[in-house]
């Protein structure tokens, strides 16, 4: 290691100790790349890593330097994703890694003793637990973010394997995402949110349920923000959300339901609203009201119209096709002004569109 | 509603995009399935003639070809009288198409139109049966004469 690494790691903030005397913090650094690069490289050791390297990996999540501490996330990120690829099957730890064999994708279904994902679920609770450790408000917005990077692998891995921390993981995430929206947060906010997606989405109610209602002002706050990914991403998790808490009426999470309403009519209504908080928009309309009839049906507002008006029709002919399909009683003026809707869809659209229209169409004529 | 639906989907009864003939003819379907009184006259008199044509066309094929099916399908069980009227409708075009014709799409609208209306299926099975029995002597024949050689 020359002078010039030295300089570059002097740098670094957080250091509570004096990189002059102490340098070992460079070989466990190296030390967990090369893992990196063994793991990312070996899938048919996957096993054997989870019973002797995922522990120590484990161990060092709170690596008290930071560079280290993020590089052995990344580690265990690379750890997640061969899991995901090549854990599942017995096959996963022969050398038969690269075939892609169909007899693979066969053995994939079925779950071994010792095979990588089985080994990493009973290794979730440690895991999380060192983590969760490391996820204060007060360590930097890189940290934060590399960590719940990691909590997302492992949900896409392992979906729902968070259902007994989901109290602490919960309160992590509200006190991140009450942090002030800055220039160098707008991604760890990005990130907390595409986490809350997964963790409402592959997690049964009864494990979130009563501290749902504790993160629902946060989130109320991040779907008003600027922040145009921030927005759309909190109305990703309202959709999640309401997803999993189906049916909603207004004294089971109607207070929340009735805000996200007001605001998703606020953001269609608006000319100036960016893309992708649109799209989120309107899907979490039609999440509104399938999944919460009761509350938004008593608010009626001015989505419709705005959805129709969109200059983008596809995710409004979706929007309104599975409001359509869920048979929710929206009424027969509903009905006639979708019906006019579409059929001017259909005349405008080019070729892609005009198939989900047609879709669109059928549905309505057989409500 | 109804008659707009039906007015604009006309337009799309044509080979120029398959895709969207298929849609059209699903949607059509849906429309004799939901509300047979009101959409029955208007497919009768706008759509069908359309149809018979289609039905004749060796380009139409895949789900193109199901989807006619099932709109003949959906029509004769809208209205049970109209499948004696279908079946020499679709002969009729048969001949006219000539050479250009694809009998084996025809056919497989027949064979939907019957395994609706059972009531028709004797009577056109005895129309039909003529054909397959010059099929089947000079099957017999073509056979023989190779035996014997």
């Amino acid at each position: 290691m020359g002078d010039g690494d030295e300089d570059e790691d002097e740098g670094e903030e957080g250091d509570e100790y004096s990189d002059d005397e102490d340098t070992s913090y460079k070989t466990r650094r190296s030390a967990t790349k090369v893992l990196a690069a063994v793991i990312g490289t070996r899938p048919e050791l996957l096993s054997k890593v989870y019973q002797n390297v995922s522990p120590v990996l484990i161990s060092r999540f709170g690596d008290r330097e930071e560079s280290v501490k993020i590089e052995v996330w990344a580690t265990y990120v690379v750890l997640l994703n061969q899991t995901g690829v090549y854990g599942r099957g017995p096959d996963s730890r022969d050398s038969e890694v690269s075939t892609g064999s169909k007899r693979k994708r066969e053995d994939e279904s079925m779950e071994v003793e010792d095979a990588p994902v089985v080994l990493l679920r009973t290794q979730v609770a440690a895991l999380s637990k060192a983590l969760l450790k490391q996820l204060q408000s007060k360590s930097s917005a890189a940290s934060l973010q590399a960590g719940f990077q990691l909590f997302i692998e492992l949900l896409t891995v392992l979906p729902g394997s968070l259902a007994n921390q989901a109290s602490p993981v919960l309160a992590t995430s509200k006190e991140i995402l009450a942090l002030p929206v800055t220039t160098n947060t707008a991604a760890l906010h990005t990130t907390v949110l595409t986490f809350l997606v997964l963790f409402f989405s592959t997690h049964p109610p009864a494990s979130f349920g009563a501290n749902s209602s504790a993160i629902t002002p946060t989130m109320l706050n991040a779907v008003t923000q600027k922040h145009p990914r921030i927005a759309a991403e909190a109305f990703k998790v309202f959709s999640a959300l309401l997803q999993a808490l189906k049916p909603l009426h207004p004294d089971k999470g109607g207070d929340w339901t009735l805000q996200v309403y007001k605001e998703a009519n606020n953001r269609l209504g608006r000319n100036d609203t960016d893309a992708e908080v649109r799209a989120a928009a309107e899907v979490v309309v039609g999440d509104l009201w399938i999944c919460a009839t009761s509350v938004v049906s008593a608010h009626p507002g001015s989505e419709w119209d705005s959805l129709r008006k969109s200059g983008r029709p596809e995710g409004a002919v979706q929007v309104v096709t599975r409001v359509a399909a869920a048979k929710i009683p929206m009424g027969t003026a509903w009905s006639t002004q979708s019906i006019e809707w579409i059929l001017t869809v259909i005349r405008k659209s080019g070729r892609g569109g005009r198939v989900e229209a047609f879709r669109c169409l059928d549905v309505l004529i057989s409500r | 509603m109804v008659r707009n639906i039906t007015q604009q989907l006309k337009q799309y009864l044509v080979i120029t995009d398959i895709t969207v003939l298929s849609e059209a003819l699903l949607t059509l379907s849906g429309l004799l399935k939901y509300y047979p009184k009101v959409s029955y006259p208007l497919v009768e008199n706008q759509v069908l003639p359309a149809t018979y044509q289609l039905a004749c066309s060796p380009l139409v094929t895949g789900p193109a070809l199901e989807a006619i099916q099932q709109f003949f399908g959906t029509l004769v069980e809208a209205d049970g009288q109209i499948a004696t009227h279908v079946i020499p409708g679709l002969m009729k075009n048969m001949d006219e198409f000539g050479n250009d014709a694809s009998p084996s799409n025809v056919s497989k609208c027949l064979a939907k139109i019957v395994s609706v209306q059972m009531g028709i299926a004797a009577g056109t099975i005895a129309e039909f049966t003529k054909y397959i029995k010059v099929d089947l002597s000079s099957f017999w024949n073509r056979n023989l004469t190779d035996a014997l050689s």
